[in-house]
């Protein structure tokens, strides 16, 4: 999940940054409430870590402003205070949950994992990217109607993908979770095995990208249609590419030099 | 209500609150020292377990501040009572 964690206290701050990037967790850190709300406005993310004491702007403000204008990101609330009416002013102005400190990691963790399974269970079981359409039920796929064969893994990526609808980079890490269930462990762990993983994403990316052809928005333009539906993000992890940013590309006449250097090697180059 | 009994009432929410305020000052550093152990636990290099360990010293520092900061405000509780009980049997 994409999660931005508000806390000002730095020690603690740095803690739950750390600890939730190891669960695999795409997360942004700030220490106050505007910083909050910029943040929100900039990366949406799918869930908030909120600290109730914060400098600049008290918690129960970001929550309120949450509530009002930010419904579709989940907020998970840490109080170090012990009084019920709090708890109970947090749920009503919208927190998802209420955690008490001092708390166990764990217990955080299982409270995320519910709080996204929560979220698993209320959205849209058809996922729609450009002419591509995902019905997540009967689990089938088509593009401008017409339907792609895709093996389970392939499927699983293809969904990751598409749930991020274009608006936020999906890591290689997110990927390895999502689609090959693997556990990211701790420091050492996850470098010895890192270079073997990113592999086996290559590799699928690339099956996907056969099957499902290019993006028909680069079609018209004088890159004539080059460009594929994925798009790999140097150093940082895959997109899909909406039509749109390619009718703006196909306008200049050449593809950015990013992708014109990912094209060079086979569409592989960002892995390194 | 007597003044005397309204002037202790009035302190003894003064001093609940010292305390409260001091008890939620202790979450931050115990919550950090819980979660880095905890963590410290599922790792399995030296190097992790050092920075652990520095971090979990640190927050030690801080909870050892706040208690003494706590034991103060105690200290000071006491003697007014003292006082109060003294001034209430005068």
């Amino acid at each position: 999940m994409n999660v931005l964690i508000v806390e000002d206290d730095a020690a603690l701050g740095h803690f739950l940054d750390q600890g939730l990037r190891l669960d695999g967790h795409d997360v942004s850190l700030v220490s106050d409430g505007e910083a909050a709300l910029e943040s929100v406005a900039k990366l949406r993310p799918e869930l908030m870590v909120l600290d109730l004491g914060l400098p600049r702007m008290d918690g129960i403000e970001v929550l309120a402003e949450m509530q009002e204008h930010y419904r579709s990101t989940s907020v998970l609330v840490l109080t170090g205070r012990a009084e019920m009416e709090e708890r109970v002013k947090c749920l009503r102005l919208g927190a998802d949950d209420v955690v008490m400190k001092p708390f166990s990691f764990h217990e955080l963790r299982a409270r995320l994992q519910a709080l996204s399974r929560r979220r698993s269970q209320f959205e849209d079981p058809v996922l729609r990217f450009g002419d591509l359409e995902m019905d997540r039920a009967r689990r089938r796929v088509t593009q401008a109607g017409r339907e792609v064969e895709l093996t389970a893994t392939e499927f699983s990526l293809l969904e990751s993908l598409m749930r991020r609808r274009g608006e936020r980079v999906c890591s290689r890490a997110e990927l390895l979770r999502e689609v090959w269930r693997m556990p990211l462990g701790a420091g050492a762990t996850a470098a010895r095995t890192s270079r073997m993983d990113t592999n086996i994403v290559e590799v699928y990316i690339n099956y996907l990208r056969k099957k499902l052809g290019r993006n028909p928005g680069a079609s018209g333009g004088a890159s004539g249609g080059r460009h594929s539906l994925i798009r790999t993000v140097r150093g940082e992890g895959y997109l899909l590419d909406a039509p749109e940013d390619h009718d703006v590309n196909a306008g200049a006449g050449n593809p950015p030099p990013e992708l014109t250097a990912i094209f060079a090697l086979g569409g592989c180059a960002a892995d390194a | 209500m007597p003044e005397e009994e309204r002037l202790g009432g009035r302190s003894n929410r003064r001093k609940f609150k010292q305390i409260g305020a001091a008890l939620h000052e202790m979450c931050q550093p115990l919550t950090t020292l819980q979660c880095t152990l905890e963590m410290a636990a599922l790792n399995d290099t030296l190097e992790e377990y050092r920075e652990a360990t520095e971090t979990g010293l640190a927050e030690c520092r801080r909870l050892v501040a706040l208690v003494e900061s706590m034991r103060e405000v105690l200290h000071q509780a006491s003697q007014e009572t003292e006082v109060e009980e003294l001034e209430a049997g005068r």
